[in-house]
Parts: C-alpha cells; sequence; structure tokens
C-alpha cells in the first residue's frame, strides 16, 4: 500500500527502532567512553617491544636479554641502542648495561622478536604511548623496558605459553646433556686445561697504539678505539710484526682484558676479521669467525668457545647464534683446513 | 492574570508568616505583606506570571536542548552527553558557562550597532510569544481576545531579528540565511495562519484561552480536542508544518543549513550573542508548540483537569505533558528526515499548503452548517481526503524529466 509521505513514516520508524534499540540492544551502543572503558586489544596485535625478566624479585638479573646485539644489527630502522654490561674488570655480565629503544623511530615490525634466540625481546600492545615531547621522552630506557614474564602471559596467552613450554623443553635438554657429559667434561678439562692458554698470544705489543689515559673517552669508546686502531695498525704493519710475537707467553695474555684481539669488535666484517687473525693460532682464527658479541648464547663467551672448539671440548660448531650460518660454515672450514675435523 | 490576581493576597500572607521569623526587618515586612495596598498587590500579580514566564520556559529551553543532543545520539546509535553530571544533567548549564565566557567577536566591517541589537531582539518576540500561552485551566499570563492575532503578530517579527542579524554582519553566508529565513517565514504564515482560522471559526473566538476552553468536555476531557476532527486533524498537521518552518527547525531549518552555508544568519555570532539566537529559536519553537497544544491538542484539558487548585494542577501537567510530546516529535523528525531544498520548500508552501489550509476552511464551515455529526463527518473526511489526493497528484504531476546521459554510460 503506497500513499504520499510513506517514506517519511517509514524513516520515523527507523529512528524509532534505533532510539529504543540503543537502550538494549548491545550491538548497537558500539561506543567504548575511552579512558573507563577500553577495547580489548586482540592477542596478536602488537605495537612496540619489551624486554622480558623471569623474577619479580629482581628483574635486572633474571631478565633473558644477554646483550648479544642480534635486534640491533637486525633492526631495520635501527631504533634500538644496546650496551653490554661488564664488571671491573672489563669481563662481560651476560646482559645489557643500556638498551634504548627508540619508540619514534621503530616501526613495530617484530624483527627483533623473531630474530632473538633467548626470547628475551617480545612485542607489547600497550597503546598508550604518547609523551610531551618528541625527543628523549619518546626514548625507552632498559627500566620501561623491563617486562614480567606474568605480564608477557598476560597479554599474550597463547604465545606466552608456548615461549615458555619451549624454554622449559631446551632447559631440561640442556640439563640431560650436561649430566653424562659431566664426567668426560671433567677428564676432557685436565688436558685442555693447559691447552687452553697456547692460543692466547696476539699480535697486542706490536698493535698496540696507546691512547693517553686522559683522553675524553668513555670505557667503551676507549675499548672500540683502540681496537679499532690495532686493526689500522695490523693491517699496515701486520707482516713484519705479526709474526715474531706469535711466540709470546701464554699467562699474560689470558689475563689480558678483552679487547687485546684485534677482530674482537662485532663492527667488522667476516672477511676483515679473518684477515686481522690470519697469522694467527687455530684458536684466534676461530674466534675471529665468531660474531663478537660475546653473547654466551653457545654457553662461552667468544673466546672461550673457540678455545673450546680448538682443544676439542666442544664439537658442536653450530652454537654461535649471533653468526648464524656464516660463522658455522666458517668455523667447520677453518677445522678442515687445520686437519681437525 | 485574574486568577493570579486572586490568589496574590493569600501568597502574600503566606510569605509574611514565612518572613515574620526574621529579627529586625521581619516584623514591619509581615505587617505589610499580610495587609498589603492595592498597587503592591498589582505589582505582585504582574510580576508572578512574568517570573513564571522567564524562568520555566528557559529552563525547558535548556534541557530541551540536551533532551534533543540525547535523543539525536541514541537516533544514531551514540550516548550523547554524559560528563557533566549524571545522565549529563549539569550539560546545559556547562554550555552557557561556555559560551559566557567565550570571545565576543564582532567583524570589522560589520555594522556594530544593529549585530548587537539582531540577538536581543531575536529573544524578545519569542519571550512575548508566551504571554498568550494558557498553560492551565485559566491560567494565563494576559487573557488576550485577540491571542492568536497577537501570537501570529509577534512571531513574525522574529524574522525581523534574523535579518538584521545577516544583514550587519557583513558576511555573504549570513546574508544569504536572512534571504532564505525571510522568504522561507513569509511564505509559511500564510499557510500557518489559514490553519488557525479554521480553529478560530470553530471556537467563534481569537483568545487562546477560549479556544482552549471550547476543546473541553467530552469523554475524560479528551474527545472534543480539535484534532479529533477531519478538519482539526488536518489543521494540526498543517499548523506543525507551518510552526516547524517558521522556527527553523529541521526539515526547514535551510536558513542555517550548515552544509551549505555554514551557520546562515549566526554565521557571524559568538558567545552569548549566538546563545541569544539559539534561545530565541527555542523559545519560539517552544511557544509555536504551546500553541499548537493550546489550538488543537485541547490545551491543558485532559482526564481530571478542571478549575479549582487540584484541576488546575492536572490541567498544567496535561498542558506540559503535550508541550513535551511536541517537543520530543520535532526532535524525532529533526533526527529522521533530510533537509528540504529551496525551491521544494516554496512549491511545497504554495501548491500544497496554502490550497489545504484554504480547503480545510471549507471543511469547518460544512461542519459548522451539517447539524448531523455522522453526515459532517463523512462529508468532511471525504471533501478532505480527495483534495489531498488530487493537490498532491498536482503537485508531483510536475513532469519530471527523466535524465538522459548521453556522454557518460
Amino acid at each position: 500500500m503506497g500513499f504520499i509521505g510513506k517514506g517519511l513514516f517509514e524513516g520515523m520508524v527507523v529512528t524509532a527502532r534505533n532510539f529504543v534499540g540503543s537502550y538494549f540492544d548491545k550491538e548497537r551502543l558500539v561506543t567504548v567512553q575511552y579512558p573507563e572503558e577500553r577495547v580489548q586489544v586482540p592477542e596478536n596485535s602488537r605495537t612496540f617491544p619489551f624486554l622480558v625478566f623471569d623474577k619479580d624479585s629482581d628483574p635486572v638479573a633474571s631478565m633473558r636479554c644477554v646483550a648479544c646485539k642480534i635486534c640491533e644489527v637486525e633492526c631495520p630502522p635501527q631504533c634500538i641502542y644496546i650496551v653490554m654490561d661488564r664488571d671491573e674488570k672489563g669481563k662481560p655480565q651476560q646482559r645489557p648495561k643500556v638498551f634504548d629503544i627508540d619508540i619514534s623511530v621503530c616501526m613495530q615490525c617484530q624483527i627483533c622478536v623473531e630474530v632473538c634466540p633467548f626470547d628475551a625481546i617480545k612485542m607489547d600492545n600497550n597503546y598508550e604511548k604518547s609523551q610531551y615531547g618528541r625527543f628523549d621522552e619518546l626514548v625507552e630506557h632498559l627500566p620501561e623496558l623491563l617486562k614480567s614474564n606474568e605480564f608477557y602471559n598476560k597479554i599474550k596467552p597463547t604465545e606466552a605459553t608456548a615461549v615458555d613450554a619451549k624454554l622449559k623443553a631446551d632447559a631440561e635438554k640442556k640439563a640431560k646433556k650436561a649430566a653424562p657429559a659431566a664426567k668426560p667434561a671433567a677428564t676432557a678439562a685436565k688436558p685442555a686445561a693447559p691447552a687452553a692458554p697456547k692460543p692466547a698470544p696476539v699480535a697486542a705489543p706490536t698493535a698496540k697504539i696507546a691512547i693517553p689515559d686522559d683522553a675524553p673517552f668513555t670505557p667503551e669508546q676507549r675499548q672500540w678505539l683502540s681496537g679499532y686502531l690495532s686493526t689500522v695498525a695490523a693491517s699496515g704493519v701486520a707482516p713484519a710484526a705479526a709474526a715474531p710475537v706469535a711466540g709470546t707467553p701464554a699467562a699474560p695474555a689470558t689475563e689480558a682484558p678483552a679487547g687485546n684481539w684485534p677482530w674482537h669488535d662485532p663492527g667488522l666484517g667476516m672477511q676483515r676479521r679473518l684477515d686481522l687473525a690470519k697469522e694467527t693460532p687455530i684458536a684466534d682464527k676461530l674466534m675471529a669467525a665468531m660474531a663478537q658479541t660475546d653473547c654466551h648464547a653457545c654457553g662461552y663467551d667468544c673466546r672461550g668457545y673457540a678455545d673450546a672448539i680448538a682443544t676439542g671440548a666442544e664439537t658442536d660448531l653450530s652454537l654461535c647464534l649471533p653468526g648464524e650460518a656464516e660463522t658455522a660454515n666458517m668455523l667447520k672450514k677453518l677445522m678442515q683446513e687445520a686437519g681437525k675435523l | 492574570m485574574d486568577q493570579v490576581y486572586k490568589v496574590a493576597p493569600q501568597l502574600l500572607k503566606f510569605l509574611s508568616y514565612l518572613l515574620g521569623w526574621l529579627p529586625w526587618i521581619g516584623k514591619p515586612v509581615a505587617g505589610f505583606l499580610s495587609n498589603p495596598p492595592a498597587w503592591f498587590l498589582l505589582a505582585v500579580a504582574i510580576a508572578i506570571p512574568i517570573l513564571f514566564v522567564v524562568s520555566v520556559f528557559p529552563g525547558i529551553f535548556a534541557y530541551t536542548t540536551l533532551v534533543e543532543r540525547k535523543a539525536l545520539g541514541r537516533i544514531q546509535n551514540r550516548i550523547g552527553p554524559n560528563r557533566v553530571g549524571r545522565w549529563g544533567l549539569l550539560q546545559p548549564i556547562a554550555d552557557g558557562v561556555k559560551l559566557l565566557t567565550k570571545e565576543d567577536i564582532v567583524p570589522r566591517s560589520a555594522d556594530k550597532f544593529v549585530h548587537f541589537l539582531a540577538p536581543v531582539i531575536a529573544v524578545i518576540p519569542s519571550v512575548l510569544l508566551f504571554s498568550v500561552v494558557p498553560v492551565g485551566a485559566g491560567l494565563v499570563p494576559v487573557d488576550l481576545n485577540i491571542g492568536i492575532l497577537f501570537a501570529f503578530a509577534i512571531s513574525t517579527a522574529s524574522v525581523l531579528a534574523l535579518f538584521m542579524g545577516g544583514w550587519a554582519s557583513r558576511n555573504k553566508f549570513s546574508l544569504l540565511g536572512a534571504m532564505r529565513a525571510v522568504a522561507q517565514v513569509v511564505s509559511y504564515e500564510v499557510p500557518m495562519v489559514l490553519a488557525a482560522v479554521a480553529v478560530v471559526m470553530a471556537a467563534g473566538s481569537l483568545s487562546t484561552l477560549a479556544i482552549a476552553k471550547a476543546q473541553g468536555g467530552g469523554i475524560l476531557n479528551v474527545t472534543h480536542w480539535f484534532v479529533f476532527r477531519p478538519w482539526g486533524f488536518v489543521g494540526f498537521i498543517l499548523f506543525t508544518i507551518g510552526a516547524m518552518a517558521e522556527s527553523a527547525r529541521t526539515p526547514f531549518d535551510i536558513p542555517e543549513a550548515e552544509s551549505e552555508i555554514i551557520a546562515g544568519y549566526h554565521t557571524e555570532y559568538s558567545g552569548f550573542k549566538f546563545a541569544l539566537f539559539q534561545l530565541g529559536e527555542y523559545l519560539a519553537s517552544i511557544a509555536m508548540a504551546g500553541i499548537t497544544v493550546t489550538m488543537f491538542l485541547g490545551g491543558y484539558n485532559g482526564p481530571g483537569s478542571g478549575p479549582g487548585i487540584l484541576g488546575g494542577l492536572i490541567s498544567m501537567f496535561w498542558f506540559f505533558a503535550k508541550l513535551g510530546g511536541m517537543i520530543v516529535l520535532t526532535i524525532w523528525i529533526r533526527g529522521t528526515w533530510p533537509r528540504v531544498r529551496v525551491d521544494q520548500l516554496m512549491s511545497f508552501a504554495w501548491k500544497v499548503l496554502l490550497p489545504m489550509s484554504i480547503v480545510n476552511i471549507v471543511a469547518v464551515g460544512m461542519w459548522h452548517y451539517i447539524a448531523i455529526r455522522p453526515i459532517a463527518w463523512v462529508v468532511t473526511t471525504l471533501w478532505l481526503v480527495l483534495w489531498f489526493i488530487t493537490l498532491s497528484k498536482l503537485a508531483a504531476s510536475e513532469n519530471i524529466e527523466k535524465r538522459e546521459y548521453r556522454y557518460a554510460s
């Protein structure tokens, strides 16, 4: 039945239905009153990365990050900055002293999460990151980045459960491996122990270029600079100087602080590092093939892993996670060249 | 006012009883109030309705804006204002404070005096309209014997303020809005007055109180409402459309069509001057709703209404209930219908509403002279329906050419 103005009344019915329906039908009234109510974000949504720690009692000690810098290297917009923590002697502490993420640069790509071998960095889903400034305020430091594993389980239950299960399985496997290996390792360790100092000698004395003690550098800068300068010096004078020093006493070399090895710099390429270690014993060559991050993913630092391979205490050549396949292949090649494999 | 004049002495006596407890001034004031001179009684009798109109109706306006925003929100599946107070009940106050503290901007090339005067003049006719609206049995501020005529004369004066505002702003959008307002109000005045003529003929009086009284009686004081007559029903629709156009409510809000001419005549107004325009517009809308109620919906008549204090209170309740109903209807329409085009607006007024209102006057004549009610019902209904069909066919028969797209396919 049609009459003039029918559409007008149909419109009135529609609006009346909306009016009444908005009081009874939750589907209609979709408004979320933001500060009081929040939309439940999907579990797989992501914003910016955070660092996972395990124990609430000591977040810094129990954080999973070992400052291997894989994420720093892989990060496409290079928004991550990591400085490894060291004790007074310069010994790596397996954790970052500085871990900064510039969230104004971060593009939320999740690549850092995907490359992390320790499940230490994960994506948060907190979208309330606004600040009153554009610069320092948008850089997140270690204290803000550290979040507990419970928090991770809360925001992403499925993913976190899988990660927890995997970590538990890994730990069990390691424990199982360690238990039978303990005895042979102990026996093997004895002949290995004296062997270890042997490969230590380096081109250090010649290549060493003194940086004045009053030069305005932080320890990190000083370390990097000395490494850099020594590589420059080494490449220039290496043929003449490196060879005679090869037989310097072992004891002082092992005592020497990290950084006396010119290739021990994650910024150098594989080829450059191997060139620097050309005239050195097999253990140093092996070490030069590592990623130089001292990340301890293998269970040693770079020095220790190289020595362990050289002495035969460690037979697995694929443990260097930061170095990926490149390091593993190179280690294999070096061992074959040395006739040890 | 006559009723107020009768009640005033009792009221003053009560007041004197209350104030008698005050120290020092209590006694003399109470003595003065309990035995007032005639001039004071008159002043009080004049002041009470004025205070009533000036306090109650702006209050209704304030909460109409809130109800409108809430209802429009719900119609659009939103929540509407709910930040200030529970259910946003303090929103009108917050709006008022906001508008008062806003900068008052006057364009450099504006006619400053007229620009200032326009919002003031916009409010005055709207307030004056309430002087002839009976809010209860016998409760009308001024019982003019030409009440309806007065209402139309005054309501048309508001268009003056709109044009002053539009003209003085020296802004093309303001002027366009003002021109539209004048064209619209003048056009819709005609069918509206003619629709009212039907009621005046039936009631035999121009007094609003007499018209309301004429609709009393019947079953529960309801069946004699003019809206339940064929001509009254048609008149109600015609008058409501006219009233909405006159107060520029939504389907006819082309003077301030925000999608076309920014805000029309009050484009260049800010702060409380803007609020005054808004106040004038809403008050006019509420007053026209009140007059519609009085003329067609039985005014204050309803079950239980009548003389006396209780009957008076019940009659006030019915009046304000109906007024609220009309306000809700306008809000509902605003939330539903789109704005008409300017040419549609004009053709609708002159080609449909005007002939229909003239036909309606003839229907009232028939109703008056056909003594047997059933026959009168049939005859007037047939007459009106046939004319409505004819007119709507005529209005729609402008052959709408089917557009042929020669270049686009």
